[in-house]
């Protein structure tokens, strides 16, 4: 009480910019925000406003939103995402809810550690080309003159920091916490499911834990983060672990064995609005992913033997029809109608 | 910019000492010349060149790479650091090479090039010249957003792997219209617990270049772009990126890696052959 009291008095005569209402969901962490982008009304503002407008591709064709639907919690519902020139990515378009909380970015990347760092792969990257950006950024900067940066970046003005930092401001605003399961609202098929996703026997919760359904997390007062990548068994083509060589995963950065098919855990808020799943949305439905993990990794469920890169944890399990109509009414239960229909969360 | 300091450089050199023997002259080095050369034929971004084991017609698309720590050697084997003067293509001690004027299949590219490094050196003997091809590790891992020239030049961005292409080699050939693409920058990055950092990279994947018989008034460092092809089928994309990206198992960066003096899949490196100098 001493402490309030004491922090009030310096914030009368210190005057600070207004701090940041988070307004969070029950038992969400305050997520850790990088110190040269604090949190603020404007650049929320100005990311919203960037993050809809198609004019942040080249050809002006697309926006981050044509891959990144809030109706679709922020996914596109396709196999693979297509950027703004036709090239298909090799990947499925990851939703962004809770986004703010994520350790590490995309699907396999620990060096990705803040939005703002993420936001340069579809701004600049050429493999495959996204936003078409590369190169160009003389441009880019000139056709964003529109935009009123100095409200929320005074000293960075129309640069790709504040562009970067204002796309990342208004991502950490995409929080989905008011799903059934967060208001408590689960039926007695739900609250069975939750006792099975938490077993011993499915083991699902390893990876899929906590406020946000997985094991990748940060917060302010986490400390460093952790950044865990798992293989699932879902490819295994040459009997000794192999992922495609069209994507491997982890081991693609690292060049380490042992990171071969490794990737980060997603979220499992929102499922019924981002189909398909996995990086690379081979997998069609939630029955699908539930036949996958049931075999023991999708390479077995096709044939295969248990890839020996696979994680101990994805062993395989039976499970009665009665099980699975369990297991899934609780996967429904972490579904957010009111988020994807944030007014907030669409464009300006 | 460029024309003060030639200027001066032509002032400097018509008051030099005239009775010094060719080579021995002890003006201050003010530039360093580079050139791209495809064999005998100089490098332009409208040609088709005949290139890697299928001789298939390559058109380029774009030639940059960055050079950092410029060295130059006297007779006595002395170091003399050359130091950079800062300009668009040019600070923090890095030089950016851009060969590419964005006409022909390069219109992703600029119309600014950069062929001649400038700076200064105190006049010497000098016998060699030793840089490192690609970024200094303190430079490579900075937040890229914030960068000023030469390292804002967001085509040798290269943020999957927290960091810049060193060498970036595009082009088009007949087997692969799509393209096919040389990239060495450092990879297998470790991440730091701040986010965002990177502690040390397992393939830093920058060499160190000397090239001796150098004259800095006479001499030409030509990067020779049928010299990095020489060993690579062009028509056919061989595992994950279409070209070489440094993946460590991508079989199309054997030839390019082992050709630019880097290490390989266990293979160790030998020198390079990619640079080479005119007199």
């Amino acid at each position: 009480m001493r402490a309030a009291w004491l922090l009030l008095g310096l914030a009368a005569c210190v005057p600070e910019p207004a701090k940041w209402e988070w307004n969070l969901p029950p038992g969400f962490p305050e997520p850790a925000v990088p110190a040269d982008n604090p949190m603020s009304a404007a650049c929320v503002e100005l990311g919203r406003a960037l993050f809809f407008d198609p004019q942040l591709s080249r050809n002006g064709t697309q926006s981050c939103a044509s891959c990144h639907h809030p109706e679709l919690a922020f996914t596109d519902g396709l196999t693979n995402a297509v950027g703004s020139t036709g090239e298909h990515h090799r990947r499925n378009a990851q939703g962004l809810a809770n986004i703010a909380w994520s350790s590490s970015l995309t699907w396999a990347n620990p060096l990705l550690g803040t939005l703002e760092a993420q936001a340069m792969v579809p701004l600049f990257g050429d493999d495959p080309v996204e936003l078409g950006w590369a190169g160009h950024e003389d441009e880019l900067l000139s056709r964003l003159q529109a935009y009123d940066f100095e409200a929320a970046y005074p000293d960075a003005g129309v640069s790709v920091f504040s562009l970067t930092r204002a796309l990342a401001c208004f991502e950490r605003t995409i929080i989905s916490g008011n799903a059934p399961y967060d208001r408590g609202e689960l039926d007695d098929d739900a609250k069975a499911g939750l006792e099975l996703f938490n077993s011993e026997r499915l083991e699902c919760y390893h990876c899929h834990t906590g406020f946000s359904f997985s094991d990748s997390v940060t917060h302010a007062k986490s400390g460093p983060p952790e950044r865990p990548f798992h293989n699932t068994g879902l490819y295994d083509v040459d009997g000794q672990g192999s992922y495609p060589t069209s994507d491997t995963g982890l081991f693609e950065l690292t060049n380490r064995a042992g990171d071969m098919g490794r990737f980060r855990a997603p979220s499992l808020r929102n499922l019924a609005y981002t189909a398909p799943y996995m990086h690379d949305g081979s997998l069609p439905t939630l029955d699908a992913v539930i036949d996958a993990y049931a075999a023991g990794g999708h390479a077995r469920a096709v044939g295969g033997a248990t890839s020996p890169l696979q994680s101990d944890l994805v062993r395989g399990f039976e499970l009665s029809s009665d099980e699975r109509r369990q297991l899934l009414a609780f996967l429904r239960s972490l579904d957010d109608a009111s988020f994807v229909s944030d007014p907030r969360l669409t464009a300006p | 910019m460029n024309r003060v300091l030639l200027s001066s450089a032509l002032l400097l050199t018509a008051c030099g000492p005239e009775m010094e023997p060719p080579g021995h002259h002890h003006d201050e080095v003010t530039e360093l010349r580079f050139a791209a050369k495809v064999g005998a034929q100089d490098f332009a971004c409208g040609d088709t060149f005949t290139l890697g084991t299928t001789s298939t017609a390559y058109k380029p698309r774009d030639l940059r790479f960055y050079v950092s720590e410029l060295t130059l050697i006297d007779e006595d084997g002395a170091e003399v650091p050359f130091a950079l003067s800062t300009d668009a293509f040019q600070g923090d001690g890095v030089a950016l090479l851009d060969f590419e004027d964005g006409t022909g299949e390069c219109a992703n590219g600029t119309t600014e090039t950069h062929r001649t490094v400038t700076g200064t050196a105190p006049g010497g003997h000098y016998t060699s010249l030793v840089f490192t091809l690609g970024l200094p590790f303190a430079l490579n891992h900075r937040d890229a957003t914030a960068a000023s020239a030469p390292l804002n030049s967001t085509a040798m961005f290269w943020s999957w792997n927290a960091g810049y292409k060193f060498l970036k080699v595009d082009g088009v050939t007949t087997g692969l219209p799509m393209g096919h693409n040389v990239h060495v920058g450092s990879t297998g990055c470790v991440a730091g617990a701040t986010p965002n950092t990177v502690t040390e990279c397992a393939a830093p994947n920058r060499v160190r270049v000397t090239l001796p018989d150098y004259a800095p008034k006479t001499s030409v460092v030509n990067f020779d772009l049928a010299a990095l092809l020489a060993g690579s089928d062009l028509d056919v994309n061989q595992m994950g990126a279409p070209g070489c990206m440094s993946g460590g198992t991508d079989t199309d960066c054997a030839p390019i890696f082992q050709r630019v003096g880097l290490p390989f899949a266990g293979a160790a490196a030998t020198t390079q052959t990619i640079f080479t100098i005119t007199n």
